[in-house]
């Protein structure tokens, strides 16, 4: 049994470090996937820790790229304007997101998934708001140029390639590790239900906020990574349409697993480069993510071995050849 | 060493479904619960638990938890179940279970985070309990089931092995042998009989009085949410006001 | 007076708001959905408008926002067709997805530009206050629907319909009444409203491929920040939505009356003044 949940825990780390050597592999033959596997990553970055918060503890968030934009103008602005050294800087480019989500994370998380969801999307555009007029620090609609790439990272795509899957390997073995202890069973009381969590001794409000802190967290951990990488941070960089985007990631990959979000981003980015023109590009994405809300609500990758158990017991033995079940296994 | 309420009184809008109703139990005694659909029983359990707040106090073992919250109260010693069971149906009746070991977790947040060995040595002890309990309920072939796939009487057995690892020092349990047959009836009696013999405080919540009455020290009888009669089991079950609201006027005599 | 007549001129701003949150409202209590793409209705209406150019124009934006808003029913739905007990949410965030659809649709057919209908000219002053006659327009014409509404909700029979599904759809589905039917209704209801308070917004502001969003959210405000939700309380939350916005642009500094909608909602949904059962689809 342990043997079992150990490799549970490990099987998609693999999987992932998998992913991450084939992109390397395919970048050193082609470059210019280095860009799309870093984008990849920063992606992952940003959508697997909501995956952990809204996937196990039900507690959605569209604020995601708004704590990243907070993080990349942090580093921006220490760096470029006061001449921080960006490893200082990501220290406050990680902890103000962190500190400012659980500061408002308690109002907040006592609210159900609609209006928690409209609250965090209003949040990421009063930061908007912020980041376009406090221009002495942000510059505006402008935004900061020439942010100093990390040392030794430097320019190189490969570094920059590795840097970040690094941290999505290590992100994504936290999250398979904490679903899998006593605490991630308490999580997922929570998003089952939050009278049975409390009933069993959780402090849900204490819970959700340090999750949704945490989140907050490596978002801007993604954010310093992005403005050190790009050289570049304005309010549009990292706009409101990032943060729908990244729940997008998360709910078509599959909420439910660690892959699901990584697999959504990827999905998300092979998309957008892939897909024609850039204005007609949102009517095709558009459409796409309605058709797979519509019908496949679960995402793409759901845990396997729940998805075959609900079906044994919710299927009668007679119903066994209908076309519905056929269907459904399909 | 006590676990006792005082003059606890909730109003729903215009309807009184509690009125100053005050209990006590102590550890190793049963105080059974009975009164009419309505009666305000499970309503009296979510002001012990602090799922709603009531006029009036209650205090654990001398401490005062009027305030707490509902977690709270479970880490001092106060666990119970549901009258319609709550858990994810998805899961596997060990895992239920074992979400019953919360309030003593000894797993620190970034030890689970890491995935550390001592995470992984933690759950298998708790494994092991958790199916020592599930057995003592008679449940033992379906530890992994899928709990979805239990009757409602199994489940109402899982909730109460659920609030059993908890480790109690006080029990509520709400309607718990409701829909058993007779073999698991017997089990559960003898589990809470077990649980009381090892210093655990009970509250039960149940209609049949034969059952109630046969396993607990102390009966309190609630009509309107008002206290009609306690004390000792059979003269509270003879008394007029408890036969009149089970049974209708026509009986009292 | 300068500060009269901002807030009368915030007042008659308001009536576009005040139209939209009644949208937002009346889909939302009845079919539990809170529809993100209410503002981008309400931009293509405008858009249609002026691309036709008056008279008519004005009723085929109407009529595009309509089949806008249907097609959304449709999904919504074929969505409850699938899986009666799954999560709202998964269908709002389908009305997010939509508003993609719909401004992407917009910029490669109109283009970029902030596009005005003509508006109704003239203007006149009452002891010193300016006003113009656009702005009475929209607010009388907003108070006719508004009135039209809650009459028709009151007193004819698809209105007592709709109030019976917006109270418990499951209870109304039991006594016969077809509940899909209606909220596929009131959805085009929803699109309707909003088609005019796109065309209305055409007339004074201007509505551009990316005017929806916006507007959805300062709606949405308006929708919440009364603390209840019914249809009238959300069209006078949207006047004084636009009260705010219109003194926020007077006396802030400039730009910043962008976040008066976004820091409503959160001051508001965060002291917990809305009921919660909206948020839950609850209602049993």
């Amino acid at each position: 049994m342990t043997r079992s949940v150990r490799l549970s825990r490990i099987s998609p780390v693999l999987i992932i470090l998998g992913i991450a050597i084939t992109l390397a592999i395919a970048g050193e033959v082609r470059p210019s996937i280095y860009a799309t596997s870093v984008t990849i990553g920063f992606f992952s970055l940003l959508a697997l820790p909501l995956g952990l918060l809204y996937g196990q503890g039900g507690a959605i968030s569209l604020a995601q790229g708004g704590f990243a934009a907070v993080g990349a103008f942090t580093t921006a602005i220490l760096t470029v304007k006061f001449g921080w050294s960006p490893f200082a800087s990501l220290v406050v480019s990680v902890g103000l997101p962190a500190i400012l989500a659980f500061v408002i994370a308690r109002p907040l998380l006592r609210l159900p998934e609609l209006s928690l969801a409209l609250v965090t999307i209003s949040l990421v555009m009063i930061f908007k708001v912020v980041f376009e007029r406090a221009e002495r620090l942000t510059g505006g609609y402008n935004g900061i140029t020439g942010i100093a790439p990390l040392p030794i990272i430097g320019v190189e795509r490969s570094y920059a390639h590795w840097t970040v899957w690094t941290a999505v390997l290590i992100v994504a073995y936290c999250y398979a590790s904490y679903v899998e202890s006593g605490r991630g069973r308490a999580l997922n009381a929570i998003r089952v239900d939050r009278l049975l969590a409390e009933s069993t001794g959780t402090n849900v409000a204490l819970e959700l906020s340090s999750l949704f802190s945490l989140s907050a967290g490596i978002a801007g951990f993604a954010g310093w990574f992005y403005a050190h990488y790009i050289g570049f941070m304005a309010p549009d960089s990292l706009d409101p349409t990032l943060s729908a985007n990244i729940l997008f990631m998360v709910v078509l990959g599959g909420r439910k697993s660690v892959l699901g979000p990584i697999v959504g981003a990827s999905l998300f980015t092979l998309a957008s480069d892939l897909l024609p023109g850039t204005v007609t590009q949102g009517m095709i994405f558009g459409s796409l993510l309605i058709v797979i809300l519509v019908f496949f609500p679960d995402g793409i990758v759901s845990p396997g071995m729940m998805r075959w158990t609900r079906r044994r017991a919710t299927t009668i033995p007679e119903a066994k050849n209908t076309p519905g079940v056929r269907l459904e296994r399909a | 060493m006590t676990l006792s309420a005082r003059d606890l009184s909730v109003r729903f809008g215009g309807l009184q479904a509690l009125a100053e109703v005050s209990l006590e139990v102590t550890p190793g005694r049963i105080l059974g619960l009975i009164g009419p659909n309505g009666a305000g029983k499970t309503t009296l359990f979510n002001c012990l638990t602090g799922v709603i707040q009531p006029k009036g106090t209650v205090v654990v073992d001398g401490v005062e938890i009027t305030q707490l919250r509902t977690d709270e109260r479970v880490r001092r010693g106060i666990s119970r179940t549901f009258q319609t069971p709550r858990l994810d149906m998805n899961r596997t009746v060990l895992d239920a279970v074992m979400l019953g070991y919360t309030p003593h977790l000894a797993q620190g947040r970034l030890a689970c985070f890491l995935g550390l060995p001592s995470v992984g040595r933690s759950e298998e002890h708790l494994r092991n309990g958790a199916i020592e309990k599930i057995r003592l309920l008679g449940l033992g072939g379906a530890a992994e089931d899928r709990a979805g796939s239990l009757s409602l009487g199994q489940l109402r057995l899982l909730e109460v092995a659920r609030a059993l690892v908890a480790g109690p020092r006080y029990l509520l349990l709400d309607e718990p042998a409701a829909g058993l047959d007779e073999s698991d009836r017997i089990r559960l009696a003898d589990a809470i009989k077990n649980a009381a013999a090892s210093g655990i405080g009970i509250v039960l919540i149940e209609h049949n009085v034969g059952f109630v009455s046969r396993l607990s020290h102390e009966l309190l009888a609630l009509v309107n949410g008002t206290v009609v009669a306690r004390g000792e089991p059979n003269s509270v079950v003879c008394s007029e006001k408890v036969v009149e609201a089970y049974l209708g006027p026509a009986y009292v005599h | 007076m300068a500060f009269v007549e901002f807030g009368l001129n915030g007042i008659f701003l308001g009536a576009v708001f005040g139209l939209l949150a009644l949208a937002i409202a009346v889909v939302w209590m009845t079919t539990d959905v809170v529809d993100v793409a209410t503002g981008s209705y309400a931009a293509a209406a405008g858009m249609v408008a002026v691309w036709a150019g008056p008279p008519w124009g004005a009723l085929l934006g109407i009529l595009a926002a309509t089949a806008l808003s249907g097609t959304m029913g449709v999904i919504f739905l074929i969505f409850r067709r699938l899986g009666a007990t799954r999560d709202t949410i998964l269908i709002v965030l389908c009305t997010i997805a939509y508003t993609f659809v719909i401004e992407s649709a917009l910029q490669s057919v109109f283009g970029t530009d902030n596009r005005f209908f003509p508006s109704v000219p003239g203007a006149f002053d009452v002891a010193g206050v300016f006003l113009t006659f656009q702005g009475v327009f929209a607010f009388l014409l907003a108070v006719v629907l508004l009135a039209g509404l809650l009459a028709a909700l009151r007193w004819s029979p698809a209105g007592l319909l709709m109030r019976a599904s917006a109270i418990s759809a499951k209870s109304a589905s039991l006594t016969g009444i077809p509940v899909r039917r209606v909220q596929f209704v009131v959805f085009l209801l929803g699109g309707a409203i909003a088609g005019v308070a796109g065309v209305l917004a055409s007339m004074s502001i201007g509505v551009s491929y990316s005017s929806g969003f916006a507007l959805s959210i300062v709606a949405f405000s308006g929708a919440v920040v009364l603390g209840r939700v019914t249809v009238s309380l959300a069209f006078t939350g949207g006047l004084l939505i636009g009260l705010a916005i219109a003194l926020g642009q007077a006396y802030l500094p400039q730009g910043w009356d962008a976040a008066t909608a976004p820091i409503l909602i959160v001051a508001v949904l965060c002291s917990g003044l809305v009921s919660r059962d909206m948020f839950h689809g609850a209602r049993p």
